[in-house]
């Protein structure tokens, strides 16, 4: 098709022939011809073809980054490199692209639009002929930001400390440096600050923010009592110390470093437990605790393995933060993708991960960059156990862990071997298609023909690549068996017909050559290669046949001198199919599936047993680096396999002043590490400050928190957030030291109050003109529920419990099972952060479900009840206080009198509605049986069939019953119906009741009251008639059993009765066979709340319970 | 963000919280639910601090959407398109050769196919009663996706991503235009157990916010009470309830005059009145045996009978997204046999559905999707035991579309004389998808999400818009 065409544009060619090609002679003035060539063959080509998605026309898109409407943009090119290369079409892509040979680059993409041969040809020779193109304008800058250039993004510029404003302040409102730096920006809006809050909103506020839990009615008591100038430092002071804190804002890390409990695949229907994510979420906890400083916080989580020195290695656990994301069902490139996400914009607010397929689109990182960091993560490798974080002391569960770990660790190991016997048993059999597939297609098994000759052959393409390899060595010193095979493959096909006779007339002579395998080739005289590989597959087809007969009767080899040659080409040490059998992967990848599903399932069954056995002792889940680290390619368009420029481990460039920092102590995470945790990095102190200021403030400084690019909205104060960052690090890189600083600030301190005027000016409140209002997140309103039911359990640390279970275990939230394979309901209804990737800020969204699970959960029900069953709300006397006492507890203030009476005729109203709970129901019991007057005992056995409203006798039982009046005893004597009390306490009894038949059939019934301690005490035999049952002064001990037995005589008819007896007891208490008749539930309906619990859930579903102002 | 653009932003809703207060400052009970539910998510970081409102509230989509919302019926295995919608008499001379363009001996489809309909498109004797709905369909026979892994694949088909947790297609749906009914689930994704392929991961937001996340329903054992949890108090009746609620409120009311009438608490009171009103109108959603007998007897008393049937109620009311899993279409083995009773099960459900849509005027704007996650080769699978069988196959599979703007009687694409390769107008799944988000109204590459400083879009960086499926 070419060669056509190219005639025709020949003479163009010809005439052009003579002139210097490349970028200057194109930049001189165009030929006529050429530029005749170009408008009729080229221009309208490329417009009609290519300007849609490759102009900077307004309406046209700009698809990877490439234009081609300008000789600027063809030349520059997109993020595949330049488009064109003027004279060498080989190297253009724009050739490339249009000849639709490289499938992964076809354009135009749709194959519709295929251009012509004719038109590839005219683009060809176009290219050939340097390119003309007299097109002018610019391609578009967005495609590569200049690192130079971005320099001056306020973020990357080095943090000052700038002075402290002067600010006049007459209001009393500043009470730190930080008010001057917000004052000073509120009178320039012409804004004032809310008036301070209330202390009992203040205390209330400082709570929620630093523990995750209200006040307690005291601690707001002492702090409304102390007048002291410091009496809010004191509260500060006292939450930081609690241990309560690091819980509260160890989650809030945990947002940032996705942490979830298992690895999100799903493998064998199981999804993988982590054993040991939990000893990073204490780990993190513990350091907020003890107020590690961040810098050492930053240091530990990249390369705990560099930096924690002596015998404590409890620090390792730090490296949980690279090591719990997901783990994209095994793929590594994504992987690292994830942890170099989860660092670089964890720490620095940078989006690098971006730059995996393309120079960041937004950001001064381009892909080198992100390979760069590539580098390091791939050098750094997970060891199979990871260290103790305690070294397990020798208990009884440590052994029986131990014993049981063995067990499955040899099940394993057992099964690999024999699957991977049984594999290679039948990959031996396969040897003549091997040896044809090599000579046909060669040694790698990228080669779509000969996947599908391997498909067709079922050979396992990873072996026979392994294989195919080892065979290709063999060729250098191939011994009397293959020799024959080397020297036929040695021919191409076309000379095979014409000089295979050749080599197989010398065979018989040649005394290196193996004779069975001589003879076998003489006799088969091959004509083709096809026909040499058959004649070596059944020889060694027979020969396995024959080894296995010789084994089992075992010898170690075989006897004849020659078969035994044959026999150590699949065997022996020197076997192109002795595969490293130590190195696993081969191993699984020889094995196939079977292996790797039945690892898959033990290794599950493993991680099961590490995370569920009280003996499992922990491990940190580190990284280590790798024996020999290496740098990465870039790879183009982040694909595996087009790999573009070597890729050094550096530093990012922007962040570096000349020549970026090297990462190569080992893998180079330490260098990296201490390159994030540099006083001299821009980004890290003013990230970290600014997250802590909107966990403070509701938004941040910098509104986008996990990004500090060029996209980021610049500061609101950007002096104060370099005041504040340098203040952190001269203050020992110390949390808990900026929390005090920023909370005894009087802007932390103003009130929450709304102004219509200031809403028109700063609708945002970027300026702080108020403190927003917030909402409890998902742990703080889960953990508030707990405690106000009086039962939230304090354990702090160890594995994650499952709090999606009822009842709830009473553990804080922040130790709940994190399931990012299937994020249960109740974490996804209340915004709980995206564990698949980083998370700085939950979405917080108000749907129904929340009001749902507050209104209906069995947990919000059950706190609700607890909490009217407190000792100290029990304490108060009348109900005005205990009203007083929810208020108090709920909301750390009083009600208003208005509250009070609201709460009161509420009660009143419901209170006809409670329904007295029966006592005794439970001394009541429902059976069948009969009376032996010999033993004189009761023979009972329970009823365990009910219907709505009465107990049956099942299958056996017929049509008898018991309801809550009477009943019907069975068609047997042996089956009478049994009401039975039992004792709860020792004293006299009194009996009494009416017994009622009335039907004219059969013979009527038999009644009697038997005590299991005086054996019957009372017999009637009734028809159509009515007893008054009265059994006086009885005594009994607590356990005894009083029945009350109707059978049905000799005949079976007309047997129902009624009986509603009474048992009274001399001090008092009384029993009603018919009030307290119940019946097992079937249905969930609970009893319903009374009027106490349901006032305690209402006001656990109020507004003022879940906001924070 | 990009979507901001785009969509009306908090403050075209009129719902800046100034505005708010001045507009709806008499209190709640007044409100629509429209005008109460905007969205915090629509106005980018600075409006944020505007609304705080429900993410679910209807929203208008880039240009009039022609489908309102969408029945994506999952067939999941991998159903064979050369005996369903690909017709290939043309192997039959192949028959017993070994066929090297196909790697072996091609399986020549047991069944027959009949020109259907006006538009005369063959449809396969598997599906008779879809068959006479063949005017309102498309059929794409081009279709192709990367990778013959079922996970992998039935992940991309439902997120654009086989292995990173990407938001669904119904997740994006539902964040582009919200519910019209806040008392059901906006995305609704049914099957028979309840356990399916990749589990969560087909129906996750994601990164997008938790109120976009699809709910599993297992149509084995249905109950509104398992789809929506909590959705029942086994406590306190409805009326003791709802004096409970008004407690509530009159506190809230209190509270808020203090707080000076904050948007959000307004929208958290609202939020209870929707969730008391919830527990009883979604039961009545998932109860099919409120449908006449000639509707039941329509869709047959199978699985997928009833599964459609639910699909169609669920749509009636008001869901924007419903995805119907029928999986087992993994023909390895057997496939006459098999393959027949699985078409069996669902060609009368689906052929009903159709119809009965139609009859509602409700077909024009509701799309119907079917389709698997790839297809089958034409050769036999090798490793199947039994009769034959086929292979998983990536590189050509069909999938058909009706309703919601849908070209009808129309036939998109070609594979090759195999049904090898797609060749004509190939569509891969993120054509699919940008395809599907026209129909709904967006332009797929302006449907974005910010998160983590990117803007993330279903059809990530590709995507073209198949505008031969579109009427």
């Amino acid at each position: 098709m070419t060669k056509m065409s190219l005639k025709q544009v020949l003479p163009v060619a010809i005439v052009l022939a003579g002139s210097a090609w490349g970028a200057s002679a194109a930049d001189a003035k165009l030929d006529p011809k050429q530029l005749e060539f170009f408008e009729k063959r080229i221009r309208p080509v490329l417009a009609s073809a290519c300007y849609d998605c490759h102009s900077t026309a307004p309406d046209a898109k700009v698809k990877g980054g490439l234009v081609v409407d300008s000789k600027e943009g063809l030349l520059k090119g997109g993020d595949s490199g330049p488009s064109v290369v003027p004279g060498n079409p080989k190297k253009s892509l724009l050739i490339e692209a249009v000849e639709y040979h490289n499938k992964d680059l076809k354009m135009p993409p749709k194959e519709d639009n295929r251009l012509t041969d004719e038109q590839v040809a005219d683009l060809v020779a176009w290219v050939q002929m340097g390119a003309p193109d007299p097109r002018v304008g610019t391609a578009p800058a967005m495609k590569t930001i200049s690192i130079e250039e971005s320099r001056s993004h306020w973020a990357f510029q080095p943090i000052q400390n700038p002075p402290v404003p002067k600010v006049a302040d007459k209001g009393g409102f500043v009470k730190t440096d930080v008010d001057r730096f917000i004052l000073e920006k509120l009178k320039e809006k012409g804004l004032t600050p809310s008036p301070q809050i209330d202390k009992r909103s203040l205390i209330r506020r400082a709570a929620y923010d630093l523990i995750g839990l209200p006040p307690t009615p005291e601690e707001v008591e002492d702090f409304v009592k102390d007048k002291s100038p410091n009496a809010f430092a004191k509260v500060v002071d006292r939450y930081l110390a609690s241990p309560r804190y690091g819980e509260r804002w160890g989650r809030h890390w945990l947002d940032v470093a996705r942490y979830a409990d298992n690895t999100g695949d799903r493998l064998n229907r199981g999804t993988p437990n982590y054993p040991f994510s939990w000893t990073y979420r204490d780990y993190v906890i513990q350091s907020f605790n003890e107020d590690k400083p961040f810098n050492q916080f930053i240091l530990e989580q990249i390369a705990a393995d560099r930096v924690v020195k002596g015998d404590d290695k409890s620090d390792m656990a730090a490296m949980g933060f690279l090591t719990v994301g997901k783990r994209f069902m095994g793929n590594q490139e994504d992987v690292i993708d994830d942890r170099i996400d989860v660092v670089t914009q964890g720490f620095m607010g940078l989006t690098v991960s971006c730059a995996r397929c393309h120079d960041h689109k937004f950001d001064p990182i381009p892909t080198k960059d992100y390979y760069a960091l590539h580098g390091v993560f791939s050098s750094s490798v997970e060891p199979e156990k990871g260290p103790f974080i305690t070294p397990p002391k020798e208990t009884p569960e440590y052994a029986d862990f131990k014993a049981k770990l063995a067990e499955l660790e040899d099940e394993l190991a057992d099964t690999a071997r024999s699957e991977y016997e049984k594999s290679l048993t039948q990959l031996r059999s396969r040897f003549g298609e091997v040896l044809l597939g090599t000579y046909q297609y060669g040694t790698s098994k990228n080669n779509a023909a000969l996947r599908s000759f391997l498909r067709e052959k079922t050979v396992n393409a990873n072996a026979y690549e392994a294989w195919a390899k080892a065979l290709k060595k063999m060729s250098n010193e191939p011994g009397p068996v293959m020799k024959p095979w080397f020297d036929y493959a040695a021919l191409s096909k076309d000379e095979f017909s014409g000089k295979a006779a050749g080599i197989t007339a010398k065979l018989a002579k040649d005394s290196n050559v193996n004779p069975l395998v001589a003879s076998a080739l003489v006799k088969a005289e091959p004509k083709s290669i096809e026909e040499v590989s058959e004649v070596y597959g059944k020889l060694f087809k027979g020969m396995e046949k024959a080894w296995a007969d010789a084994k089992a009767n075992g010898v170690a080899g075989m006897k004849d001198e020659y078969e035994e040659q044959i026999r150590l080409v699949l065997h022996g040490p020197k076997s192109p199919l002795y595969l490293n059998t130590k190195d696993a992967r081969t191993l699984q990848l020889v094995g196939g599936a079977q292996i790797r599903n039945f690892e898959n399932r033990v290794q599950n069954k493993i991680y099961t047993l590490e995370t569920t056995h009280p003996g499992s002792p922990a491990r940190a889940m580190v990284l280590e680096d790798a024996t020999r680290p290496r740098d990465s390619f870039v790879l183009v368009r982040g694909e595996r396999g087009r790999k573009g420029d070597p890729a050094p481990r550096q530093f990012l460039q922007i962040l570096s002043k000349d020549t970026p920092q090297k990462l190569n102590t080992g893998s180079g995470r330490i260098d990296l590490a201490e390159a994030i945790a540099d006083r001299n990095n821009p980004l890290t102190a003013r990230v970290i400050v600014n997250r802590i200021w909107a966990k403070h403030f509701g938004e941040g400084l910098v509104r986008t928190i996990s990004d500090f690019g060029l996209r980021a909205e610049p500061p609101s104060h950007p002096e104060l957030l370099d005041h504040l960052s340098t203040w952190f690090m001269d203050n020992g890189w110390s949390i808990k030291k900026l929390h005090r600083y920023l909370m005894l600030s009087g802007v932390y301190q103003q009130g929450s109050v709304d102004s219509a005027k200031y809403e028109e000016v700063d609708p945002a409140n970027l300026y702080l003109w108020k403190m927003p209002i917030h909402r409890l997140d998902f742990e703080a309103i889960r953990d508030t529920v707990l405690m106000h039911g009086g039962n939230l359990d304090l354990a702090a640390g160890g594995k994650p419990v499952d709090i999606t279970e009822n009842p709830s275990p009473n553990r804080r939230t922040v130790y709940g099972r994190v399931d990012r394979f299937a994020l249960p309901e109740m974490f996804r209804t209340f915004d709980f952060a995206n564990p698949d990737m980083t998370t700085s800020v939950r979405n917080p969204t108000t749907v129904p479900q929340q009001a749902l699970f507050m209104m209906n959960s069995p947990f919000v029900i059950d706190q609700a009840k607890l909490m009217v069953q407190r000792t100290d709300f029990l304490a108060r006397k009348t109900d005005a206080e205990k009203v007083k006492f929810l208020f108090q507890t709920l909301f750390q203030r009083d009600p208003s009198a208005s509250e009070i009476s609201m709460a009161q005729q509420y009660l009143q109203a419901q209170a006809a509605k409670d329904v007295k709970p029966v006592t005794g129901k439970e001394d009541w019991s429902y059976g069948y049986g009969y009376y032996d007057p010999k033993t004189k005992q009761v023979r009972f056995r329970a009823m365990t069939d009910n219907t709505a409203n009465t107990y049956t006798g099942g299958k056996k039982g017929g049509s008898a019953y018991l309801s809550a009046a009477g009943g019907m005893p069975g068609s047997v004597a042996k089956f009478g119906v049994i009401r039975r009390w039992t004792a709860p306490k020792d004293g006299r009894i009194f009996i009494s009741g009416p017994l009622t038949h009335k039907e004219k059939e059969g013979d009527g019934i038999a009644a009697r009251v038997v005590s299991s301690r005086a054996g019957e005490v009372g017999a009637w035999n009734l028809k159509q008639s009515r007893q008054d049952v009265v059994i006086e002064h009885m005594d009994v001990k607590a356990g005894d059993t009083v029945d009350f037995i109707v059978d049905c005589r000799a005949n079976s008819e007309g047997d129902r009765f009624v009986w509603l007896p009474v048992i009274r007891m001399e001090d008092g208490p009384e029993w009603n066979a018919r009030a307290q008749f119940t019946l097992p539930s079937k249905s969930k309906e609970q009893t319903p709340l009374n009027s106490w619990e349901k006032l305690a859930q209402a006001l656990f579903l109020t507004n003022e319970l879940i906001y924070v102002n | 963000m990009e979507l901001k653009q785009h969509l009306p932003s908090a403050a075209d809703l009129c719902v800046t919280r100034r505005q708010f207060l001045n507009r709806f400052g008499m209190g709640f009970g007044a409100l629509s639910l429209g005008s109460l539910l905007g969205s915090q998510f629509m106005g980018g970081s600075s409006a944020q601090a505007d609304t705080n409102l429900s993410p679910l509230v209807v929203k208008e989509p880039h240009f009039p959407a022609k489908a309102k919302r969408v029945i994506h019926i999952f067939a999941q295995g991998g159903p064979s398109h050369l005996d369903t919608w690909d017709p290939k008499p043309g192997l039959e001379k192949y028959r017993d050769k070994d066929v090297k363009e196909i790697g072996g001996v091609p399986l020549v489809s047991p069944f027959k196919f009949k020109k259907t309909g006006k538009s005369g498109i063959e449809v396969s004797e598997l599906f008779p009663k879809i068959g006479e709905s063949i005017d309102e369909i498309s059929v794409i026979r081009s279709m192709y996706t990367d990778i013959p892994a079922h996970e992998f694949a039935t992940l991309m088909m439902n997120t654009g991503s086989g292995r990173i947790v990407k938001p669904s297609m119904g997740s994006w749906s539902l964040y582009g235009l919200g519910s019209v009914n806040q008392n059901l689930p906006g995305f609704i994704s049914l099957a028979p157990n309840g356990n399916v392929l990749g589990g969560s991961s087909n129906w996750r937001s994601a990164f997008l916010p938790g109120a976009f996340q699809g709910t599993m329903v297992s149509t084995g054992n249905m109950s509104a009470e398992k789809v929506i949890e909590n959705l029942k108090n086994y406590y306190t009746p409805l009326k003791d309830q709802r004096e409970q609620l008004d407690l509530v409120q009159k506190f809230n009311e209190l509270h808020n005059q203090n707080m000076k009438r904050e948007a959000e608490l307004e929208a958290r009171i609202q939020s209870f009145e929707l969730a008391f009103q919830m527990q009883t109108e979604a039961v009545d959603a998932f109860d099919i045996s409120k449908e006449p007998d000639h509707i039941k007897e329509m869709y047959g008393s199978g699985t997928q009978g009833r599964q459609m049937l639910v699909a169609r109620r669920l749509v009636e009311k008001g869901v924007r997204f419903v995805q119907v899993w029928d999986s087992g279409w993994d023909h390895h083995a057997n496939l006459q046999s098999v393959i027949a009773r699985k078409a069996q099960d669902c060609d009368q459900a689906i052929g009903a559905l159709l119809k009965d849509l139609k009859q509602r005027g409700m077909l024009e704007d509701t799309l119907v999707l079917w389709g698997g996650e790839f297809g089958r080769t034409p050769r036999h699978d090798r490793g199947g035991r039994g009769e034959p069988g086929r292979d998983h196959h990536n590189r050509s599979f069909v999938a058909w579309m009706a309703g919601g703007g849908v070209k009808g009687g129309n036939v998109h694409g070609a594979s090759d004389e195999f049904g090898y390769n797609a060749v004509e107008d190939k569509v891969h799944v993120h054509d699919l998808h940008a395809t599907i988000l026209k129909l709904l109204g967006f332009d797929h590459e302006k449907l974005t999400y910010r998160y983590n400083g990117r803007d993330f879009r279903l059809t990530d960086v590709y995507g073209n818009v198949v505008d031969d499926l579109i009427a």
